[in-house]
């Protein structure tokens, strides 16, 4: 059973003077979901009180608002995370007319409609999913998303594209490259199309010993298995979710999930920096 | 030589037989509720009814009663609502089938909404199929599994009535996000009250200023839990709204705060009105700004009109809004349709108020029908409001026609289409020819709905198609108003 020491930092430098603002962060690893937030702290270099709200999937947002005049905002996030130990492959699954008489229920599609229809960067277009993107009638849930995590994974090149902040599924699926949130956001267009639920998750990753420089925020998904549950699939490093993962939140995409949004009264240029560090204990 | 002055003003009033009149029955004898305003007006010559006419147009002026809208410019330049003196008098029993139905029907929608948000037990048993549901732009999943204090979505409705030529009242529309126009109806009051004293005082009409202190008590009651004396405010997107004048009229009367979204702001998950004493704490808000501006942290980014952070207090139950965000499922035109199952679904009784025969485009058969037959219909977008975008069979040439087939055709979803309905007409008075003519007219009625508690506006706002012929009503398409009058029989 793991404890992680996370620490999120960021900078925010405006060209001209912020007068009142407001900030909402999803940074804080969520409690429930196999793992436990121990304890927290936080402070902004506007000596401001922050608060935490619950966005409308329930996780909690850590807000900020402030009437003072500032270029520059510093936030500093420490927590400390028990992870409970997860093997994602010990699951007793259902047979596959099972499966298939439930993903097709009415019930099923409308309990889960929110993650079954597509957004602006999950959209893939119909001709881009061709024949190894389908399930087969073959295939359980499972093993269609293991095959869909390591295709993704072998075929895609990890590379930032600078052009573009966000690039959604379609064009993804042209360029055979991007980043983590483009994979998750590709990914959750293929299973969405199969009629499969996805939700993108944002959190962080433990990526062991050998990395405590300098990391970033990860994202991957999690799809519903018929009579299993919610189950992670990182497409970027082909992994089943285990407990190297810490989650912070999900939603329907990155919009969801973007961990710092701001509503400031300025005008001009303005950059983002942020760092992160997940320490095993 | 006869003067002008000295001609009958109803001289060449022409009584349609195809449409029904609601001032003349079919042998051309006046109903018997206008029988004694029908005769007032006609004992005035052309000069007496002008003075009056024009004493009441500077009322509205002096009120400052305007409106602007958004397709002549884009500047907030503002007119008077063209407003004619012959009332539109609607005697007590028809009233009570109105209310009895308005209220039935908003009961219905607001149950329909609150299951479209949690259960959604009505698209598990196949009533209404959830593809019609999940694809509107109008369902907010921010409003998922979240009910609202007091269980209200639609405090305040709008719901759209014509009389057809078979004498009975039709739903026309229902609109049930925020929707304006009440204080046109308070204001056309007030000027008919002026300029008719003696006459309005012969008739036993019901009172309609009990409107304010009804809406303010529908706000109390959906107060967060715990609070006993809620702080009440109205907000609006500002003064180049096109209903500014009725956000101000309204929060005037009410004696609440109008703010503008920079007016507030949330802290500790609460939202908060800044003042000249410091920060007040904010209970229940009466928003006129649409769902997609409240909150730029969860709908539009780009928003200055609304709060960061609201819809988070919102669901923590901490503040109230009205309407609820994402009632816009339940008014879109698709759903109309299926108005009359959701009653029967809901409250298991049979509509009291008709509706009129919708054909979905997304609907095969439907769809055929329309294409084969759009000379006979009304085409109507589903997602729009205030008659923009309204199509008229019998009115479009050929190309027209063919347009909007193809329009139809390549976004089946966005349209439905309905008979041409022959809205009842009535004499108002056309200042280009000096005397009345017959013209069409609708009636937007106001329901609130409280916690426990319910109420109509006794009246409405009943709006004129002043031009010849025309069947929109709207006063962005040019349409005028009259005050309607509940009386006693």
């Amino acid at each position: 059973m793991p404890t992680y020491k996370i620490r999120y930092e960021t900078w925010n430098k405006y060209q001209n003077h912020v007068g009142e603002s407001f900030f909402s962060f999803l940074v804080v690893p969520c409690g429930g979901d196999k793992q436990q937030l121990i304890k927290f702290k936080v402070e902004n270099s506007l000596k401001e009180h922050s608060f935490f709200i619950k966005n409308h999937f329930g996780f909690n947002q850590l807000m900020i608002h402030s009437l003072k005049e500032f270029n520059e905002l510093h936030l500093l996030m420490e927590c400390e995370v028990k992870v409970l130990k997860i093997n994602p492959f010990e699951f007793k699954g259902l047979s596959l007319p099972q499966e298939n008489e439930i993903l097709n229920s009415y019930e099923f599609k409308i309990d889960n409609h929110l993650f079954l229809v597509d957004t602006h960067y999950t959209d893939v277009h119909p001709d881009q999913i061709s024949k190894e993107w389908r399930k087969t009638e073959n295939e359980t849930v499972f093993d269609f998303l293991l095959r869909i995590n390591q295709k993704i994974h072998a075929e895609f090149e990890f590379k930032p594209d600078d052009t573009s902040l966000s690039q959604n599924a379609y064009s993804t699926m042209e360029k055979k490259k991007g980043v983590c949130q483009d994979f998750a956001h590709l990914f959750l267009g293929i299973v969405r199309a199969n009629n499969i639920p996805g939700r993108y998750v944002s959190g962080y990753l433990n990526q062991g010993d050998e990395f405590t420089g300098s990391i970033l925020m990860h994202a991957w998904i999690e799809s519903l298995i018929p009579g299993v549950g919610w189950v992670g699939f990182d497409p970027t490093n082909n992994l089943v979710r285990d407990n190297h993962y810490i989650k912070v939140c999900h939603g329907t995409d990155y919009d969801d999930c973007s961990p710092i949004k701001g509503v400031l009264k300025t005008e001009g240029e303005n950059e983002t920096q942020y760092k992160v560090e997940v320490i095993q204990q | 030589m006869k003067t002008a002055s000295a001609k009958d003003l109803f001289e060449n009033y022409e009584i349609d037989i195809e449409k029904f009149d609601e001032v003349y029955d079919t042998n051309g004898e006046v109903r018997k509720a206008y029988k004694s305003i029908h005769k007032y007006l006609s004992s005035l010559d052309l000069d007496g009814f002008k003075r009056y006419n024009e004493a009441a147009k500077l009322s509205f002026l002096i009120q400052g009663i305007t409106f602007a809208t958004y397709n002549e410019n884009n500047q907030g330049i503002e007119r008077i609502f063209p407003f004619d003196l012959f009332p539109r008098i609607i005697p007590k029993n028809e009233w009570k089938h109105i209310e009895d139905g308005v209220i039935q029907r908003n009961t219905a929608i607001n149950l329909f909404l609150e299951d479209l948000y949690n259960d959604k037990k009505i698209l598990k048993s196949g009533l209404i199929p959830h593809e019609l549901i999940f694809s509107s732009g109008n369902y907010l999943k921010q409003m998922l599994d979240f009910v609202p204090p007091g269980r209200i979505y639609n405090h305040i409705s709008g719901t759209d009535l014509i009389k057809h030529k078979d004498g009975n009242y039709y739903v026309l529309e229902d609109n049930v996000r925020c929707p304006s126009g009440v204080s046109y109806v308070l204001s056309n009051r007030e000027a008919m009250k002026k300029t008719f004293s003696n006459m309005y005082k012969k008739f036993k009409v019901a009172l309609i200023t009990d409107y304010a202190e009804k809406l303010f008590e529908c706000m109390q009651s959906v107060a967060p839990e715990g609070v006993d004396e809620p702080v009440c405010a109205i907000l609006t997107p500002g003064i180049f709204n096109s209903a500014y004048f009725e956000h101000a009229f309204l929060a005037q009367s009410m004696g609440v705060e109008l703010v503008e979204g920079r007016d507030l702001f949330v802290e500790n998950g609460f939202v908060y009105m800044k003042t000249v004493y410091g920060k007040q704490k904010l209970d229940v808000l009466y928003r006129r700004v649409d769902d997609d501006f409240m909150d730029p942290l969860v709908f539009n980014p780009e928003s200055a009109l609304g709060v960061p952070g609201i819809m988070s207090v919102y669901r923590e139950g901490n503040i109230s809004l009205i309407n609820a965000p994402g009632t816009g499922a339940a008014d879109d035109k698709a759903i109309y349709a299926y108005v009359p199952d959701i009653i029967k679904y809901y409250l298991d009784e049979d509509p009291i108020l008709s509706n009129v025969q919708t054909y979905r485009c997304d609907k095969e058969d439907d769809c055929k029908y329309v294409l084969e037959n759009m000379d006979q219909l009304v085409l109507k977008p589903v997602d729009q409001s205030g008659g923009y975008g309204i199509f008229i069979g019998n009115k479009a040439t050929k190309e027209e026609i063919e347009e909007m087939k193809q329009k139809v055709l390549h976004d089946k979803r966005s349209y439905v289409a309905q008979p041409i309905m022959s809205l009842s007409v009535h004499s108002t008075f056309i200042e280009e020819t000096n005397c009345f003519e017959p013209r069409h007219i609708d009636l937007r009625t106001f329901t609130l709905l409280g916690k426990d508690k319910s109420f109509v506006l006794k009246g409405g706002l009943s709006r004129v198609a002043l031009r010849k012929g025309n069947l929109i009503v709207n006063s962005s398409q040019g349409g005028g108003s009259k005050d309607t009058w509940v009386i006693q029989n």
